[in-house]
């Protein structure tokens, strides 16, 4: 038993650490002006103009809300589902400017905490993508708001 | 069943509506857009009815290429635009870049801030991966009529460095997060592509609070 709910509180942990990097990167994003944003879209050179003002706005609210979502242990299943979508989208996009060569210094991932460049970007992905999976199947509900719904 | 979905919808409600607030009340208190720099940092008429503050990196690329927009709004709005330059060097991944804008600066003091400025752009390809920048920038500095010892000393005093990386942090809390960023007015305007595709219009809206038609 012991075991059990310790293994379920280290499942936790991975939960709120990812809600965390979430919840940090969609606040660096929603709260300074969206043209920053924009710009860091724009230079991966393959949306249309007119997507990438909806986008930056779609992107940094979803990062957002269901990172605080995944934080706060709500909604496990559908915001670790959205936070793993955005993570292989983010991959896609980065190994793609990397394939093509576009000179991108910065991947422009977290504003002004860490700067990567897109191959440490990859990396970072790749690691928060199997822990938002790990969550995704075992979906713990240790200190969750869904847990206590539930009761 | 009714009953847990009644929770969660109140619940998701509202933690968006409290997530919401948070980023309205950051949104509210960011700190205004300072629209003066030191003088010799200063380009164009000082009654221009536009003011204009660029926050730049002389390492990065997409600075030097923001350039050719910039001046094409300079020039389709001539007299009518004052720019002001601000330092955002940075430093984790352009090597040289506090280095330049320390020597930029102290040639500011000399009166020649844009004229180094030009250079230091011009020639950005050369310097940015050189372990000898100094040097180079010496160079510059000579072939400037420079007072080269005055320009080391102040190159290299902490006061100078100090300004520099405040004005990084002042650029920071306004939300600047990459370089170049441009403020016409109020409105931010992140990048080359940007300037050049939205800089004429929002000009002519500040103009227009002056009473000017262009």
């Amino acid at each position: 038993m012991n075991a059990i709910s310790k293994r379920f509180d280290g499942l936790a942990l991975v939960r709120i650490l990812v809600g965390l990097v979430f919840l940090y990167s969609g606040w660096e994003k929603v709260a300074t002006p969206v043209e920053q944003f924009i710009a860091v879209i724009h230079q991966y050179r393959l949306f249309p103009a007119e997507w990438e003002s909806v986008l930056a706005q779609v992107v940094s609210w979803s990062e957002f809300v269901f990172g605080s979502f995944l934080l706060l242990g709500f909604m496990i299943r559908v915001s670790a589902s959205v936070i793993a979508v955005l993570l292989v989208s983010f991959m896609a996009l980065l190994s793609r400017s990397s394939w093509l060569g576009l000179p991108i210094a910065e991947c422009g991932c977290f504003g002004s905490l860490l700067s990567l460049t897109p191959f440490q970007a990859i990396l970072l992905d790749s690691f928060l993508f199997l822990m938002t999976v790990t969550v995704l199947i075992s979906q713990p509900r240790a200190a969750s708001l869904d847990g206590w719904l539930h009761r | 069943m009714k009953s847990i979905t009644r929770k969660y919808a109140l619940t998701a409600f509202l933690i968006v509506i409290i997530l919401i607030g948070f980023v309205v009340v950051a949104r509210t208190i960011r700190k205004q857009v300072p629209l003066s720099t030191e003088q010799a940092r200063q380009l164009g008429p000082k009654d221009a009815p536009v003011r204009m503050i660029v926050y730049s990196d002389f390492q990065c690329p997409a600075c030097k290429i923001a350039l050719d927009p910039l001046h094409k709004l300079m020039d389709e709005f001539p007299n009518l635009i004052q720019i002001g330059f601000k330092y955002y060097p940075i430093e984790r991944a352009h090597k040289n870049a506090l280095l330049a804008a320390q020597f930029a600066e102290c040639a500011g003091a000399q009166g020649k801030f844009w004229a180094f400025h030009d250079r230091l752009f011009s020639e950005q390809a050369y310097w940015s991966a050189e372990d000898r920048a100094v040097s180079i920038f010496a160079g510059y500095a000579r072939e400037l009529d420079l007072d080269l010892t005055a320009l080391r000393d102040c190159a290299t005093h902490p006061a100078v460095i100090e300004r520099i990386r405040r004005e990084r942090t002042e650029g920071a809390a306004i939300g600047v997060r990459s370089t170049p960023t441009f403020f016409i007015g109020e409105r931010m305007v992140a990048g080359g592509d940007q300037l050049a595709a939205e800089g004429s219009t929002i000009v002519r809206e500040e103009l227009k609070k002056f009473g000017i038609d262009s």
